[in-house]
């Protein structure tokens, strides 16, 4: 890809006045990081979109609202009771990325290493975009309850439309390339990730072969209990099953037992061949297989400490 | 197609006239910023490093204009022969430089960190400076110095 010129624009009517008149030519920028592993051999325009989508942390009663071109530094830094993301943000490559790269930009297209998306699809995420038919009532600062509930009481967590655009649950949003999905002059404005509260609990492990490489096995859980009974479980996982996804069967399995390492231990080995591991970076399938067992477990066990308070 | 863009570099505005898939590293080296180097080319090895708006960039993936508007600094900003900054002294005084390749980036990324935090540990020495490779040194008189610089700041502010 070669980029032929680039446009700031200030807000998102600029924004979409440019991608209109651009056409297939536009290509939507913020950090730029992503776009050295892009081969196609096309020029394209750059539409960077730093001035024109928020930046920064919002929170709510029990959300917290990250607008799209937040760097994953900033994550990294910001604190807050019930705040889960700066253990993410800490794992993805090295400082100088950390502060290039934006979370719009890490969600938006996506590649089997990619780190927040495993995170997010754990955390049920809500991803917020706006399209070009909605942008005079997008990026408002503000939650939109009834959206959240929308999406919510969806069995498919698909998507939900509502004055202020559209929102996508993180596992309907991952389901394909993303980029693919945004390709229709639609936005990402702002991601929504639950405050992690006490009696709820959330992990994350990446593993990789030196400090600032690819992820070979990334994994995240989030769970939830209430009188020693689980009463909610996300676990999602990435790079060795290719594009990141939940790892249902396992959740399934899981929902309602005790909330204790026992569990894991007895689930976790039976159901891990559900899923199609693929070794990294020359490990066999066998062995991608073997330490996602192990770390599934792990960061399961993680996840009720959190929950239980112990890492809070 | 170029366009003129406007930073601050190294504490002076200037105009740059730039094309579209141009690099900072190269818009920089072109204007005898050679102390920006040009290593991995894909932001790994932290020898381009620049800092942006006193943040850490790998100047080699980062359009040119992405900086328009910022505050960029290069190693020729910091200190001087007759002056070293005090992070460069503490590397010379260590020995910690070898064949002196990573050496800009590692000033950079150091004083980024110094900037934020006065006095880091070795852990976060070490976390912070991930993105600057040197394959001379084995890293550990790097870590020495910075260290040095840390328990000499720590002085000052106890004083």
């Amino acid at each position: 890809m070669r980029i032929i010129d680039f446009k700031k624009p200030k807000n998102l009517d600029e924004v979409y006045s440019m991608a209109s008149e651009l056409g297939e030519k536009a290509i939507i920028m913020s950090g730029g990081t992503s776009f050295q592993f892009l081969k196609e051999d096309t020029e394209r325009i750059a539409i960077d979109v730093n001035s024109a989508i928020p930046k920064g942390i919002n929170t709510d009663k029990s959300f917290f609202k990250i607008g799209a071109t937040t760097t994953i530094a900033d994550l990294q830094e910001y604190s807050a009771y019930g705040w889960v993301l700066n253990n993410v943000a800490n794992k993805l490559s090295t400082q100088p990325i950390r502060n290039m790269s934006t979370l719009g930009g890490n969600v938006a297209r996506i590649f089997p290493w990619s780190d927040f998306p495993v995170a997010l699809l754990a955390l049920d995420a809500q991803i917020n975009v706006s399209d070009e038919t909605e942008k005079k009532n997008i990026p408002k600062p503000i939650y939109s309850s009834k959206l959240e509930q929308k999406c919510q009481s969806s069995s498919e967590h698909s998507t939900s439309h509502n004055k202020n655009g559209f929102a996508y649950k993180a596992e309907a949003f991952f389901k394909q390339q993303p980029a693919h999905l945004l390709k229709n002059k639609t936005l990402i404005t702002s991601i929504e990730v639950p405050i992690v509260l006490n009696g709820s609990g959330f992990a994350y492990h990446k593993e990789v072969r030196t400090s600032g490489g690819f992820s070979t096995l990334t994994v995240a859980a989030y769970l939830k209990y209430n009188k020693n009974i689980i009463t909610d479980v996300k676990i999602a996982a990435g790079a060795a099953l290719g594009l990141p996804v939940r790892l249902k069967a396992i959740e399934e399995a899981l929902m309602e037992k005790s909330a204790n390492n026992i569990s894991f231990e007895e689930i976790v080995p039976v159901l891990i061949h559900h899923y199609p591991w693929k070794g990294k970076e020359g490990g066999s399938n066998e062995y991608a297989q073997h330490l996602a067992e192990t770390i599934i477990i792990d960061v399961l066990k993680e996840s009720l400490l959190d929950a239980e308070g112990g890492t809070k | 197609m170029t366009k003129t863009i406007t930073f601050t570099l190294n504490g002076e505005i200037r105009s740059f006239s730039v094309s579209a898939d141009e690099k900072l590293i190269d818009l920089l080296r072109r204007h005898d910023y050679k102390g920006v180097k040009w290593g991995c080319g894909e932001g790994s090895c932290g020898a381009c490093t620049v800092l942006i708006d006193a943040k850490t960039a790998y100047s080699c993936i980062t359009y040119a204009f992405l900086a328009d508007g910022k505050d960029v600094w290069t190693i020729e900003g910091i200190g001087s022969i007759d002056s070293p900054h005090p992070i460069q002294k503490a590397l010379i005084d260590e020995g910690a430089v070898q064949c002196g390749f990573c050496i800009p980036g590692m000033v950079l990324s150091a004083k980024a960190l110094f900037d934020k935090n006065s006095t880091p540990n070795k852990d976060a020495i070490k976390e912070y400076m991930d993105g600057n490779l040197c394959r001379c040194t084995g890293y550990e008189k790097i870590y020495t110095a910075l260290q040095k610089v840390s328990a000499s700041n720590e002085e000052v502010s106890n004083d």
